[in-house]
């Protein structure tokens, strides 16, 4: 087969030792690459009980079985390790370079496990592997970082780099990984796991050719999607100020199937800041700390995050490695920071630090951003912490003598900043907070807890699951809990599964928007169904949008065929994403996770629900739909364990013994 | 012949099959489809629409498994 490079690396960082071990063909089969190969690796290699913080924890990073084959949109790269956040399975999706780096130094993946007595670098270039000492470069920035490793490189070939800050060494247990000067693999702690193992960053620089089958069959299906792509742009009129019509429109009761092409167009001209002001109008963005609505946060304050506003600052469009959308921009906040080069927020920071927590301050934004884009902290998180923090403060459980004599408020970007600040330098508050909101809680007392929205640790995103119950489920079922980015309706009904997938359930005609708030098998199977996918994509390297634009332009399981040389058909695909699923989730069990204590903050489930805006009246009955997906994946429904049988029918012999009666 | 569809919400989804398809005689044009969804192309209903992603004039002619996109901001639904 072709597309793999049939090899892992393994580096020891508390004795230096560097291990190769190959893959073989049955295991690309099983689970392609990714975090498919991932979850195979480190099932069986980090011990239950392991420290995620320790020595027996294991950071991988991994790049897609189909990324640098010449498929399109399939550039994206995964760290994965043992959450120090939840204490399960931890994986971060990021764009940027790095995905074929990893490859063209002849690795599948690279783990490092141990702890390195001292701050070093990995290095991959023509010579092989290496650790350097990167002791002059602990405590710098992760940008400043990168451009240092990019300067003195002395290698031919332009490095790709992933880097950590300060937050990430000073183990922040919601820091993340960047990559290209901001680009970030940011959930489930991974930046504290690599600070942790004092790897200060990756740098990449091989040249190895990576195999492909068939590459003038896969360039085909990437060019259909490109002149797709390239010929679909919005007309002039259609500016910012008509966004939050269109957010209205895709919140309306009445449900109508979409062409997913749409969102390229979209995405084009503005990136993810679109839904900035379209998903207040329409409930999607939660609002001051998931209790808001668009009743306190209403045109006058969404106008000034007008997406139109944020082209004015950009430099130029950004795209990740093959693809061909470029929803990234750099912008010059020289201004702001000082900086020429910073990576526009996207919509879940300007979710979190604006909207989340009635901030309508776009400059503050860019600042926040750059500050979180250089300690390493996560956006999502870092703001909803502090959403955490401001409704403490005004419940009297926070007080000044707490905060070093800040008073926190909505609205108040000069604070926001300031506790930021304190959040990435852990200091007095920030030390409390730079953990997230459920440690927060949990160290602060006093009934802080009911104001932390977190489910299994893990900040949920910029999206509410009360206009969304598909993602309530994926917030709460998915073994990294919390995660927007694992299915949802919004996903799901443009993806077009059902013409490749025959369990797949069709939306090719409108529904009542109330059907997706009863549990039924439909929706128990688009669950499924969309997350089963969502791991084979992760696993070829796959990019979420393209996913989002429809299987039937976005052709992966074509690609994935005439990438490799396989003859597999889509069933057979969709079955090795759910085992995929299977091993993530027996991860959580092997590490002592029950996967019923992933519950979902009431408000996240509209307990009570909200009294004003689109979402008014709104709750989910999370509980029963859980158990509905659990039951469409093949696990046991009351306790989300996968049966014996599932795991029989998946070649797995991993799990426990019992399957129900926990 | 059979045109994809994604109709806006007003349109008369009772002629689009269980596929998501529309089918017209050979030679019709949009603007025929159009006036099959009872879709009226007008400022306020329909901001525009597209022919395999790209925008064109109603007399375009379609051809058997042309993909039609509709971009409508107000809906009646």
């Amino acid at each position: 087969m072709k597309g793999g490079m049939g090899k892992l690396l393994f580096v020891d960082l508390s004795s230096g030792a560097f291990e190769e071990r190959p893959v073989d063909e049955s295991t690309y089969r099983n689970y392609l690459g990714g975090v498919g190969l991932a979850a195979s690796v480190l099932y069986d290699e980090i011990p239950a009980g392991a420290d995620p913080l320790g020595p027996g924890n294991i950071l991988g990073f991994m790049s897609g079985l189909l990324t640098g084959t010449g498929a399109v949109m399939c550039g994206r790269w995964m760290a994965v390790c043992k959450s120090p956040l939840t204490g399960g399975w931890g994986d971060a999706n990021c764009g940027g370079t790095l995905s074929p780096a990893i490859k063209q130094c002849g690795y599948d993946g690279i783990f490092l496990k141990g702890l390195s007595p001292a701050p070093v670098t990995l290095v991959i270039d023509a010579d092989g592997p290496r650790l350097q000492d990167a002791s002059a470069l602990w405590g710098r920035d992760a940008l400043e970082t990168e451009e240092i490793l990019r300067r003195d490189f002395a290698g031919k070939k332009r490095p790709a780099i992933a880097a950590i800050g300060p937050s990430a060494e000073k183990r922040s247990l919601i820091s993340g990984i960047s990559n290209d000067g901001g680009r970030y693999a940011a959930r489930s702690g991974v930046g504290a796991v690599m600070g942790s193992k004092r790897l200060k960053a990756l740098v990449l620089a091989g040249a190895q050719t990576i195999s492909c089958a068939d590459p003038p069959g896969v360039k085909d299906l990437s060019k259909q999607f490109a002149d797709k792509v390239r010929r679909l742009n919005l007309p002039r009129f259609f500016t910012g100020r008509l966004l939050p019509l269109f957010g209205r429109a895709l919140g309306m009761k009445l449900v109508v199937p979409v062409d997913g092409m749409l969102l390229a167009a979209i995405l084009k001209k503005w990136g993810t800041n679109y839904n900035n002001t379209a998903g207040i109008v329409n409930g999607d963005s939660p609002l001051l700390n998931w209790r808001g609505s668009v009743a306190d946060y209403g045109r006058r304050h969404y106008r000034k995050i007008n997406p139109d506003l944020m082209r004015k600052r950009e430099t130029r469009k950004y795209f990740c490695y093959s693809c061909v959308v470029g929803c990234g921009a750099v912008c010059d906040i020289r201004d702001l920071t000082g900086s020429a080069h910073s990576h526009k927020p996207e919509y879940e920071t300007i979710g979190a630090f604006g909207s989340l927590l009635g901030n309508d301050n776009l400059e503050s934004i860019y600042v926040c951003n750059d500050m979180c884009n250089r300690s390493g902290l996560d956006t999502i998180s870092a703001g909803a912490t502090i959403a955490f923090a401001i409704e403490c403060f005004e419940n009297g459980v926070l007080t000044k003598d707490d905060t070093g004599g800040l008073e926190l408020k909505w609205g108040d970007p000069a604070a926001v900043i300031r506790l930021l600040k304190m959040m990435t330098a852990r200091d007095g508050i920030g030390d409390v907070l730079a953990d997230g909101a459920r440690r927060a809680a949990e160290r602060i007392g006093r009934g802080a807890e009911r104001f932390a929205v977190q489910v299994g640790g893990q900040e949920p995103a910029m999206h509410d699951s009360r206009m969304d119950p598909m993602l309530g489920v994926a917030y709460g079922a998915d073994p990294t809990p919390g995660r927007h980015t694992i299915s949802s309706s919004q996903y799901y009904n443009p993806s077009h599964l059902w013409e490749f997938v025959p369990w797949a359930p069709k939306v090719t005609k409108p529904y009542p928007k109330s059907r997706e708030y009863r549990p039924s098998d439909i929706e128990a199977a688009k669950s499924a169904a969309y997350t089963c996918f969502k791991q084979l994509a992760d696993a070829a390297g796959g990019c979420l949008f393209a996913m989002i634009n429809g299987v039937q332009h976005w052709r992966l399981f074509d690609f994935l065929n005439r990438a490799t040389g396989w003859n597999r058909t889509a069933v057979d695909y969709m079955e090795a994403g759910r085992r995929m699923q299977t091993v993530r989730q027996l991860f959580n069990i092997k590490h002592g996770i029950d996967p019923r204590s992933f519950v979902l903050h009431p408000r996240m489930r509209g307990d009570p629900p909200l009294r004003n805006g689109p979402l008014a009246g709104k709750s989910v009955p999370i509980g029963d739909m859980i158990r509905g997906y659990w039951k469409a994946l093949g696990w046991d429904e009351t306790t989300g364990v996968p049966t014996r049988e599932t795991r029989t029918g998946l070649g797995l012999d991993a799990g426990p013994e019992e399957e129900t009666g926990r | 012949m059979r045109i994809r569809v994604y109709a806006p919400r007003f349109a008369d989804h009772s002629r689009i099959d269980e596929d998501g398809f529309v089918t017209l005689p050979d030679g019709a044009t949009l603007d025929e489809l159009l006036k099959t969804l009872r879709i009226p192309f007008r400022p306020g209903a329909v901001l525009f629409c597209t022919v395999n992603y790209a925008r064109v004039p109603r007399s375009t002619l379609l051809t058997d498994g042309d993909t039609v996109g509709f971009f409508a901001l107000v809906s009646g639904g």
